[in-house]
């Protein structure tokens, strides 16, 4: 019997390491792979390479496949997920959301796009990288056949409770938001991008 | 300690790391904090 206690609990003490090991590790898988990719890979620079070239030589042309946000600075090309406030926990978990409330490319206005950093089901969220991005950063939005060009004007830290950033805008122009920090979520970083193209 | 006293505290351990995790994925999943 006291066999039979000794094994499990090495099994335990076992479960209970790897466990606890990635709570601690899993915020930053993500970063630790985009660091190896760039310091031994390379891959990511080619990846973002096409993406820059793509930008920069399909601006406002017709585009097909399904509306997308590309983020160069954040190798980012990702689908939009539509879908109700309603299920907003189901459209996170699916992607990069369009905010319903808010505009849409094609209008003008303040398009407002939000999606996860980091979950623990999911470490690496849309917008994990989303803090890579800086002032003057091109992002192409893919909408119903054309893509549309913005350029980052502003990076901001906001409260969950600063809901101006939804407002409508008479420019148009891109709102994206995601949690911040990394480790407790407390706050949003807002990235705001205004149509150049 | 007895084997049985050590997987007691074990076990408490492991369902409270369990829940450790289950807490801290529900608190990145919720709207305030995306």
């Amino acid at each position: 019997m006291s066999v039979n206690f000794r094994v499990a609990n090495n099994a335990l003490t076992a479960l209970i390491v790897v466990i606890n090991a990635y709570v601690i590790a899993a915020p930053l898988l993500p970063q630790a792979s985009f660091w190896v990719s760039q310091k031994y890979g390379g891959g990511q620079q080619a990846v973002a390479a096409q993406i820059v070239d793509r930008v920069a030589q399909a601006p406002q042309l017709t585009v097909t496949g399904p509306n997308k946000l590309i983020i160069p600075a954040m190798l980012l090309d990702q689908p939009i997920v539509e879908g109700p406030i309603s299920q907003t926990y189901a459209n996170l978990k699916k992607g990069i959301w369009r905010w319903p409330s808010g505009s849409s490319p094609d209008k003008g206005g303040n398009t407002v796009l939000l999606g996860h950093r980091f979950t623990y089901d999911q470490p690496k969220g849309s917008l994990y990288f989303m803090h890579k991005l800086a002032i003057g950063d091109t992002i192409a939005l893919n909408w119903q056949g054309k893509q549309h060009i913005y350029e980052v004007s502003e990076i901001k830290t906001v409260p969950p409770d600063q809901t101006d950033i939804l407002k409508p805008t008479a420019d148009s122009r891109l709102t994206i938001y995601t949690c911040t920090p990394l480790w407790k979520p407390v706050d949003r970083l807002v990235v705001v991008a205004k149509e150049v193209l | 300690m007895s084997e049985r006293t050590k997987f007691v505290i074990l076990l408490i351990v492991f369902l409270l790391s369990l829940g450790l995790l289950a807490l801290l994925n529900s608190s990145y999943g919720n709207v305030l904090s995306i």
